[in-house]
């Protein structure tokens, strides 16, 4: 069996891992794009903010490749030929496959306006972004950054650790639209503004000017040394589409990760997953969920039948030293809110009845692993439990319900203390 | 492997959080030493109210949410089943402490880490806890879990 995979990260690992846990024969072939070996995206941030510390961000090692007998080349995958069942590189070299998994990533959105193309204008995607701005940096420059998502915040912290002057623009009304309310994204933006980053919001990038002048549609105009665009992320489906694989919004797989090719997979933030919580099929775009997926394909192009359940959007995110968990979707305009906040801490809990479907917790990360699970996992818990959780919330206070439903932990005791 | 709490016969009296701190960091379990000299950090953490307690420890899950959901690659399985943080890789994301079901993996604040239960690997015997538990309300068990 000849096992070939597309992309060599996350979602990559992910099936390499599934693969040999079924299946120890068999040649694992990647075919790595990108060229710089299975990174974590998440950690070039870190790398621009720390290059001497962060020299080495990669994500399975050498040895792991080794040991699981996997091959690498070098190359961009340029066509999929589906009759032949052959991967044809861009150096014009083919790979013959049995099992294909496609997990090709996304790549940042760009739009289209003139400018885009200056050199002094970055998106932070990739290793190589984060090298070319670390090369290009220096400490006083005026950077802004367009698009205040977990990408643009990330970058926008390493360049103020790097000594920059940092200003961050967002379209919508507060920054982290996705992830955060008015009222929390209120808190981090404070955090920000003292630490001398400047946030605007309700503004549009409309030009870029060749003398560094960035206009929006307000009339606003500023300067800019360094212009980051961080206006989210859209899946890689050009390969799948050109061979006829069925594409939406990104490639579309059944439960198996199975395209509707039966020798061809696709996992990672290639594909449209399924939000658990609305049952709609979603760009979701992480890191656990593109390893999970990764995971299961492998498994499933080893001969297995293991079904994907879907997941929720979580994300936990660290600003100015300051931690940002949230998870879930607001499925429903009118969900109750609860609200406890106190020193720096802040918890925010959406509820539908008796279901959590959200929550934003700032600095108080401790809580928050029963908090997802509540949610990916739906488990019903009467909304009394969590008026008694939130006026003090802590592990201690995670309304029963929920322990006697992951199984077995604390029973009252029969000791009187 | 993992270590169960019995809350029926826990006393709370937080032995084995002690105990759990001085096996890690290079204390090797010298209780007066570590605690003189340092801040020894608990891995498992003692949990409950004035009726009731219980050591939370890790469950060392199958598919556990945490390894799955680690973005540096810190958090791994060894070859014996042991969910374990590679200290050197973890950069305090707390992508686990949000994944997991027990609430069991924690931030350590100082260090920019996080801390779990590592079933005493680098000790070689049974964990600490366990071993120190002076009324029998931990034992370490090889039943298979699987989060919810
Ligand atoms: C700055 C930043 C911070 C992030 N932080 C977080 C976070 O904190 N938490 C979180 O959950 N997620 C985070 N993410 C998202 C996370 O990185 C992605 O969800 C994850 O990398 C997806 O993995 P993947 O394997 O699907 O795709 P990718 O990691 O994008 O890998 C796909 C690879 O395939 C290659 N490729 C594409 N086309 C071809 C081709 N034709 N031939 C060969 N190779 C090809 C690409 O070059 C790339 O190397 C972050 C992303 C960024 C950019």
């Amino acid at each position: 069996m000849r096992y070939v995979v597309i992309g060599s990260c996350i979602a990559a690992m992910g099936a390499v891992e599934g693969i040999r846990s079924i299946a120890q024969k068999g040649s694992i072939t990647i075919i790595d794009g990108e060229q710089r070996g299975p990174y974590t995206r998440p950690l070039i941030s870190y790398f621009l903010a720390r290059p001497y510390k962060f020299k080495d961000i990669s994500y399975r090692s050498p040895e792991f490749l080794a040991a699981n007998g996997v091959e690498v080349i070098k190359a961009m995958a340029g066509h999929i030929n589906r009759i032949s069942q052959q991967v044809v590189l861009d150096n014009g070299q083919t790979v013959p496959y049995d099992r294909l998994l496609i997990a090709a990533g996304g790549s940042p959105v760009i739009p289209a306006i003139e400018g885009v193309e200056a050199p002094w204008v970055k998106t932070f995607y990739t290793l190589a972004d984060a090298e070319s701005l670390h090369a290009l940096l220096a400490e006083g420059q005026n950077a802004v950054i367009i698009g205040s998502g977990l990408i643009g915040m990330k970058a926008a912290e390493a360049l103020w650790q790097r000594g920059l002057k940092v200003n961050i623009i967002e379209k919508e009304a507060h920054i982290l639209p996705r992830i955060m309310s008015p009222d929390s994204a209120a808190i981090i933006s404070t955090l920000l503004n003292g630490a001398g980053i400047k946030l605007r919001c309700n503004e549009e990038l409309t030009a870029i000017r060749s003398d560094h002048q960035i206009e929006f549609a307000s009339g606003l105009c500023l300067h800019a040394d360094l212009l980051i665009l961080a206006l989210g992320t859209r899946p890689r489906t050009e390969l799948a589409a050109e061979c006829g694989l069925k594409v939406n919004k990104g490639i579309v797989v059944d439960n198996y990760l199975r395209t509707n090719d039966e020798n061809i997979f696709a996992a990672g933030d290639v594909i449209e997953s399924k939000n658990v919580l609305t049952g709609e099929n979603e760009i979701m775009a992480l890191l656990p969920q593109a390893h999970k997926e990764g995971y299961l394909a492998g498994c499933n192009m080893a001969g297995h039948n293991l079904a994907d359940a879907g997941g929720i959007f979580q994300n936990s995110v660290n600003i100015m030293d300051s931690s940002i968990c949230s998870a879930g979707s607001l499925i429903n305009a009118k969900s109750e809110t609860l609200i406890w906040q106190q020193d720096d801490k802040y918890l925010e809990l959406f509820l539908n009845g008796s279901y959590l479907s959200k929550y934003i917790a700032i600095n108080l990360p401790e809580v928050t692993g029963p908090l997802t699970n509540t949610i990916e996992k739906q488990v019903m818990i009467a909304p009394d439990g969590w008026q008694e959780f939130i006026a003090a919330p802590s592990l201690s206070t995670i309304p029963s319900a929920y322990w006697h439903k992951i199984g077995g932990i604390p029973r009252a005791n029969t000791w009187n203390h | 492997m993992k270590v169960v709490a019995l809350p029926e016969y826990c006393l709370g009296c937080g032995l084995c959080e002690i105990y759990c701190a001085a096996e890690h960091d290079g204390w090797n379990g010298n209780v007066l030493k570590a605690f003189k000299k340092g801040k020894p950090v608990n891995r498992s953490k003692l949990m409950g109210s004035p009726q009731w307690s219980w050591l939370n420890t890790c469950m060392h899950c199958n598919d556990a949410p945490c390894v799955n959901g680690c973005i540096s690659g810190a958090m791994q399985r060894d070859s014996d089943g042991t969910v374990f943080v590679d200290a050197e890789r973890c950069v305090g994301c707390f992508s686990c402490v949000m994944l997991c079901p027990y609430g069991h993996v924690r931030p350590c604040y100082e260090k920019h880490q996080v801390v779990k239960c590592d079933l005493c690997r680098e000790k070689n015997s049974i964990p600490a806890c366990v071993a120190n538990c002076p009324n029998g309300a931990l034992q370490l068990m090889s039943e298979e879990v699987n989060p919810l």
